[in-house]
């Protein structure tokens, strides 16, 4: 049984989705800045309503873009830096035996996934680790003998062993 | 998925949460100050009066003052006021009064440490017959400086000094028509208030 992730696939969808929010963020920024202008320009010598608006609208939109920077943009960014730097990054290749798939999700590297418990030989030595998994549904079972490649702890491949 | 991306959103406000307040801060007086500086009122279009005396009703007075003058293009009148008694009084003309004031109404008893000369605008023979002919003034070593305030005008809005008050005309003022030492020289509403309040 072979399982693997389409780094590729995943980057261009990653990078597109980067790029769109950039883009409108950027367009976002420049019209409120413009706006603002636009209302110091207008103004008059009682220049409250201009101000009170101003001020309206900046703040809604700092606000807007210190939650969407934080939460979304932050989430966006390390997800497209993740498979960007796939390609040079050190994807180790091991031998493991699979123990069990947790399936409470949890965030990792501006990813979504799961964790799986392994089995591995070190030094003669056997011992456990966690790696994760963007798979919900992984077919394999307790005892399964697999080769799988990681890059930053996260399965990108798996065969089962005969 | 959502239930997750909630959570972090819940956790990530804990530490997040005085960016908001400070941005919020950070704008509202940023965006005070650009309107405050890029749609300052000309210091032709304000009228600053010191006024040797304790402001009743300034509320009134500056209503008034600005319906009065209101075609002489007047939006702001300023009232910088010092109680003579007060021993700040000096510190207060001189450092309010001959820097920002276009009119300063100054008692009598207050005139002799002065020197006039370093703030006041000497009244020439030619303004004295356009503006305040035949009115009362305050000479320092033969040059006419103030004019005597008919204080019954403003009395209604400010207690003043029991005693005779002088108006002088600040000389660095740009409300002197063509007696302004700076370059402009089409607003008088200074010596319109001199003409006005004086007797």
């Amino acid at each position: 049984m072979f399982y693997s992730v389409d780094v590729s696939d995943e980057y261009k969808k990653a990078k597109s989705k980067f790029l769109r929010h950039s883009l409108i963020f950027s367009l976002i920024f420049a019209l409120i800045i413009i706006g603002d202008v636009l209302l110091v320009y207008f103004a008059s010598e009682d220049f409250t309503v201009n101000l009170i608006i101003s001020i309206i609208l900046t703040i809604i939109f700092a606000w807007g873009a210190i939650y969407y920077f934080v939460n979304v943009y932050g989430e966006i960014n390390t997800r497209y830096r993740f498979f960007k730097g796939f390609e040079s990054g050190i994807k180790p290749i091991e031998e493991i035996v699979f123990l069990k798939k947790e399936d409470e999700l949890h965030y990792v590297n501006g990813l979504y996934v799961y964790r799986l418990y392994v089995k591995y030989i070190e030094n003669l030595n056997e011992k456990e680790k966690i790696i994760y998994t963007l798979e919900p549904n992984l077919k394999y079972e307790n005892g399964d003998k697999l080769t799988i490649t990681t890059y930053q702890r996260i399965l990108i491949q798996a065969e089962k062993h005969s | 998925m959502n239930t997750l991306r909630k959570e972090r959103i819940k956790a990530a406000f804990k530490y997040t949460w005085p960016f908001y307040i400070i941005s919020a801060l950070i704008i509202g007086f940023g965006l005070n100050f650009i309107f405050s500086i890029t749609h300052k009122t000309p210091a032709y279009k304000t009228l600053t009066v010191f006024v040797s005396g304790i402001v009743k009703d300034l509320k009134a007075f500056k209503k008034d003052t600005l319906a009065k003058y209101e075609d002489k293009e007047l939006k702001s009148v300023t009232y910088i006021e010092a109680d003579p008694s007060e021993g700040t009084y000096y510190t207060k003309l001189s450092v309010a009064g001959y820097s920002s004031a276009d009119v300063l109404i100054i008692p009598v008893s207050k005139l002799e440490n002065l020197n006039l000369s370093a703030f006041a605008l000497e009244l020439e023979d030619s303004l004295i017959n356009e503006y305040c002919p035949g009115y009362t003034f305050y000479k320092q070593e033969e040059i006419n400086y103030g004019i005597k305030l008919d204080k019954s005008i403003i009395e209604e809005y400010v207690y003043l000094p029991s005693e005779d008050c002088y108006m002088f005309l600040n000389a660095t003022s740009v409300n002197l028509g063509e007696y302004s030492k700076k370059q402009i020289k089409e607003h008088d509403v200074a010596l319109c208030v001199a003409k006005d309040w004086g007797m």
